[in-house]
């Protein structure tokens, strides 16, 4: 997804929080619904619950909509972090919580039988540049930005040091954008024209 | 701080991860208020993230969205409409206006293309004045070129008639008039052709001319008037006159005379 569409796209969700938020919801499930259910997935371990949890999560999304402040931080932040705290108040409602770190981190959840049999990767290009980025630094971004993971629980999983998760994670981004980075360029030629001829 | 420093520091890709530290989430949202380059860092930051959530994803079951609209209506059908009722009467600012972040990338793409267009506005100029130069160069190179030309043709004209085989070769010598004078004449019976040849020549008032005279049968036969311009090397073409046994110059009024002059005699020389 480029970069323009994205902004496009917040911009009207945004409008659509305040003014209709079904219709937000519906559209951000169309637009984010996979990657948040991944996030749910990878964090509960099962289908069931993590459906569970995106319906609990959307709810909160609908019943906060006029909540989100797009000056504090980008939408799609705003809606891992629901989607997230629901999931792990979820797993340690139902004391999950050691299961969970073992199964989805193990520490690739596409072993996973839950991942594996629906496996079915929307964007396959954007799949591929992000698989050009070291796994040292996937696994990082994975457990803080889907998992929730603290800096505790990431030094105490992987067994390397503060420092070294802090600096793979700041290396990670920075990484991970030069590789999404050869799309940015088209994506403002893109903006340019569709701002010209709108 | 610097706020350069402050963004290569990766305190904004901690705080984005949650490892910051509470007094560092503070400053960053702080500095976030403040500095436009602060936010917009922290939204590539999290746009990349977001890319990165995506390229990660795998399909959620079909019906899932449906399920959970229907979870919504049921909140929204439900008797206290838990928590919504005051979602219509929030605010709508900060949704137009300066803060869009397209705005700012199309006033610095308008900025970049601006100077972009004056810099090749500019190459263009220069070029055209080049081109122009080149031009005029070219048809000076030109000019000069076929002038060569032409001077080649005379000079290949002249090596024919000079290398032509029975061409006889009159030099005509100074008189006492002019000592240093000299001059000669291409003679060719065969071709029926002649040529003169001003060697050296004095200098003569505008008024005056040169005129060339062949001796026929003892009698002098007027052969035409010229006058000598050594920037030219070439040959006078001549009108040929048989049986000719001497040639002359003398120096007569411009336009000629019908008869010589010969105490202005300047050049004369026997043939054979």
């Amino acid at each position: 997804m480029a970069e323009f569409d994205k902004q496009a796209f917040e911009h009207r969700i945004v409008e659509l929080l305040k003014s209709n938020p079904r219709e937000a919801v519906s559209e951000i499930l169309e637009h984010y619904g996979d990657a948040l259910f991944t996030v749910a997935l990878r964090i509960v371990g099962t289908t069931e619950v993590a459906e569970e949890i995106i319906q609990d999560a959307f709810v909160k999304v609908w019943q906060k909509a006029d909540q989100y402040d797009p000056n504090k931080g980008k939408l799609f932040t705003w809606l891992i972090q629901i989607v997230r705290s629901t999931a792990i108040d979820k797993v340690r409602l139902v004391k999950f919580q050691q299961n969970r770190k073992s199964q989805s981190l193990d520490a690739n959840v596409y072993d996973n039988v839950a991942f594996s049999e629906e496996m079915k990767v929307k964007d396959v290009g954007l799949r591929r540049v992000i698989e050009q980025l070291d796994e040292k630094y996937r696994v990082i971004i994975r457990l803080l930005y889907f998992n929730g993971y603290t800096q505790s629980e990431v030094t105490e999983e992987l067994g390397i040091p503060l420092g070294t998760v802090k600096s793979r994670a700041k290396i990670g981004i920075r990484e991970l954008r030069r590789l999404l980075g050869g799309t940015t360029v088209l994506t403002v030629v893109v903006a340019i024209i569709w701002y010209i001829f709108m | 701080m610097d706020i350069k420093e402050f963004i290569a520091s990766g305190i904004l890709e901690h705080y984005v991860l949650g490892l910051a530290s509470e007094q560092e989430a503070q400053t960053v949202q702080q500095y976030a208020e403040e500095y436009p380059e602060v936010r917009q860092e922290l939204n590539a930051i999290e746009l990349a993230l977001t890319q990165f959530a995506q390229a990660d994803a795998i399909a959620m079951p079909k019906e899932l969205p449906n399920k959970v609209l229907k979870k919504i209506d049921e909140q929204i059908q439900g008797p206290i409409n838990n928590g919504r009722s005051n979602q219509k009467s929030s605010d709508t600012t900060n949704t137009k206006g300066g803060n869009n972040p397209l705005i700012w990338i199309i006033a610095l793409v308008a900025i970049g293309l601006g100077v972009a267009a004056f810099m090749f506005y500019n190459q263009q100029q220069t070029t055209l004045t080049q081109l122009n130069d080149n031009r005029i160069l070219l048809d000076s190179l030109q000019q000069d070129c076929s002038g060569k030309d032409t001077l080649i043709d005379q000079l290949q004209q002249q090596l024919r008639i000079t290398r032509g085989q029975n061409n006889q070769r009159i030099f005509m010598l100074g008189t006492d008039n002019s000592p240093e004078a000299i001059a000669g004449v291409y003679y060719n019976p065969d071709d029926q052709e002649a040529y003169l040849d001003v060697i050296n020549m004095p200098t003569i008032p505008t008024d005056k001319q040169f005129q060339l005279w062949a001796i026929v049968d003892g009698a002098p036969v007027d052969m035409g008037v010229f006058d000598v311009d050594f920037s030219s090397l070439g040959l006078k073409d001549i009108p040929f006159i048989e049986n000719a046994q001497a040639f002359a110059v003398t120096i007569e009024d411009r336009g000629g005379s019908p008869a010589p002059s010969l105490e202005t005699m300047v050049v004369i020389g026997n043939v054979g």
